[in-house]
């Protein structure tokens, strides 16, 4: 009888912790000195490992992309022109993007991906069992397999840490405050308000990327300040929604069946 | 010192057309589905085709189609069993194969692919024992007899209609601009099962000398009409992928695979085949349809492995992603 209590115990759903504000990103391109402390805290913190040193000769960037084991990317641009008059360097770390609608989730058929109480979009380990559907949805190729347990993993916005009420680990370490963490809100204002001070200081390329709902139809949580195209920092500029196909493509499916069907039927008929 | 020009550089005409991008690398990860994938695509398909003839043949044709329904749910049955263990092994975690079982989610197709799986095997085991032990003695032909045929084929008509096309639907819910730029991929998936599921039935009976005639008649004009459906889909599903399905017509890619294995051994040699009367020659038959066979899983082959190239390529996605009017978006 008790293993049997203890059976339906597993089936029993449990309340979800209380939605808290969302929280996210704001990471500034404009004052990131590329000095890697994000990618570094954040390997100690979530006690990730370190791939081999592999020397890329893409400018400072040995790291060249974010994968299963490396959560914080920094992306170094140098943009020298011919004439090698006035230089620009862009500096940017790169992270999981925490979409409003994430591809990754809507896909996720075993429910491993979840939307937390943070509004954050989290990978819980324990139920990921590796399909991979989540790998081929993300737009910003974020979230990976990893070869050695075989679950997909990405930037967590530190969950463990905000359960506790510290930031993530980047944002805490970020000696520019390049990484901003807080809550959405009053993130997005913070952004806006620096973009206008840098269009009134004579940088007027300075724009935001993803703070509103152009991007994937609902905004992403962790959004950025850049100062050139997005596919300068390899993002995509107008990425779409993967479901947004799903629909459609079943509706061509039932025409097809039907067509088929009737045909078929017709030639035994006769 | 190597001059790096990455970004726009819009003010440095002179150095040729903007270069996009960082440093060539991918803006998306690489698709993980290798070989089980595809090869679980064309069994899925073929056991949902083979299914769906059946039936037909069971549910509209005369008593002489007996035997179509019968290669057909047997073929079924085969091809089915083949599907979960490709499944599992696709996994990156195979032992929990369970978890996809905790949660029924519509928007994710591969849920809904899942389940479907689960619901068309069920009706393709329950017409493959009833063929093979409804005519049989003692308990187990008894129990054989009191399958209701016909719910089953209808049953199993509806949900292998959609196990042969979620396939496509699957890939076309991705970023990869190859499988997503178009939204036909589902109907192309599923006219390429039904096709490929006449000619396993088609391959099956030829090969018997005993088969009547006009059941091989019957199945080369639905094998026809097939064909017709799938080339005119999958003419459209290239055109609207547009430059994102260059892995398909590239030589060096899978350009070989897909134009003279898909196209050209799936679907010109055995339409062709079939216009000249093949069925008149139950060889010529037999050989038109193994050619669709290959064809059906060369397919489904240069799609699942194009994508991982068209993943790779960074200038594709920037053009999949683009504004339709060109702008940046600031």
């Amino acid at each position: 009888m008790s293993l049997l209590n203890e059976l339906l115990q597993s089936l029993e759903k449990v309340d979800p912790p209380a939605p808290q504000s969302a929280k996210g990103f704001f990471t500034d391109a404009t004052v990131c000195i590329g000095c890697k402390a994000c990618e570094v805290a954040c390997k100690e913190w979530n006690q990730l490992p370190a791939e081999p040193l592999r020397w890329t000769g893409n400018s400072y960037d040995n790291t060249e992309a974010l994968s299963s084991t490396t959560w914080r990317h920094v992306l170094f641009v140098e943009q020298i022109p011919e004439s090698r008059l006035s230089p620009r360097w862009l500096l940017l770390s790169d992270v999981c993007k925490h979409c409003a609608n994430a591809p990754c989730l809507e896909v996720c058929p075993t429910g491993a991906i979840i939307r937390t109480e943070f509004d954050t979009v989290y990978v819980q380990q324990d139920v990921c069992n590796g399909c991979g559907y989540c790998v081929a949805a993300c737009p910003f190729g974020v979230i990976e397999r990893n070869p050695d347990d075989g679950g997909a993993h990405k930037c967590t916005l530190c969950y463990d840490r905000l359960k506790d009420g510290q930031q993530p680990a980047c944002a805490k370490v970020c000696p520019t405050q390049s990484i901003q963490f807080g809550n959405l809100d009053e993130l997005r204002g913070r952004a806006e308000r620096r973009v206008a001070d840098l269009h009134a200081r004579g940088e007027t390329d300075a724009y935001l990327y993803g703070h509103d709902e152009r991007v994937l139809e609902g905004g992403l949580h962790a959004f950025f300040l850049l100062t050139d195209r997005p596919e300068t920092y390899n993002l995509p500029t107008h990425p779409r929604r993967p479901v947004k196909n799903a629909v459609p493509g079943y509706l061509g499916t039932l025409a097809m069946a039907a067509g088929l069907l009737l045909a078929g039927a017709l030639s035994f008929r006769r | 010192m190597a001059e790096q020009m990455t970004g726009s550089g819009d003010e440095d005409a002179e150095t040729g057309p903007p270069k996009r991008g960082y440093y060539g690398l991918p803006v998306l990860k690489v698709p993980v589905w290798r070989w089980e994938v595809w090869c679980y695509f064309f069994l899925g398909g073929l056991a949902a085709g083979s299914f769906v003839v059946a039936s037909l043949a069971r549910l509209c044709g005369d008593e002489r189609d007996r035997v179509v329904s019968r290669a057909g749910y047997l073929i079924s049955f085969a091809a089915v069993l083949g599907c979960p263990p490709l499944l599992i092994k696709d996994l990156g975690r195979p032992g929990r194969f369970l978890n996809m079982l905790r949660v029924f989610k519509p928007e994710s197709p591969m849920s809904m692919g899942v389940w479907g799986l689960l619901g068309f095997s069920a009706c393709s085991s329950l017409a493959a024992f009833r063929e093979v032990f409804a005519a049989s003695r003692g308990p187990s032909g008894a129990l054989a007899r009191l399958v209701p045929a016909r719910v089953v084929a209808v049953l199993g008509t509806g949900l292998g209609v959609f196990l042969g096309g979620y396939t496509g639907v699957l890939l076309s819910v991705t970023s990869v601009p190859l499988w997503s730029r178009s939204r036909l991929l589902g109907p192309t998936f599923l006219a390429s099962a039904f096709s490929a599921g006449v000619s396993a039935v088609s391959l099956a009976l030829s090969v018997n000398g005993k088969t009547p005639r006009s059941s091989l008649h019957k199945l080369e004009r639905i094998k026809l009409a097939a064909l017709v459906a799938e080339s005119a889909v999958l003419a459209g599903y290239l055109r609207s992928t547009d430059r994102a399905a260059q892995p398909l017509v590239v030589r060096e890619q899978y350009g070989r695979q897909f134009v003279l294995g898909a196209v050209g051994l799936g679907l010109a040699v055995p339409a062709i085949a079939a216009v000249a009367g093949a069925a008149h020659h139950r060889r010529s038959t037999a050989l038109a349809s193994l050619c669709a066979l290959i064809g059906g899983l060369l397919l489904r082959y240069a799609i699942v492995e194009g994508g991982r190239l068209s993943a790779e390529d960074p200038e594709t996605t920037f053009w999949h992603t683009a504004l339709p009017d060109g702008k940046t978006d600031r």
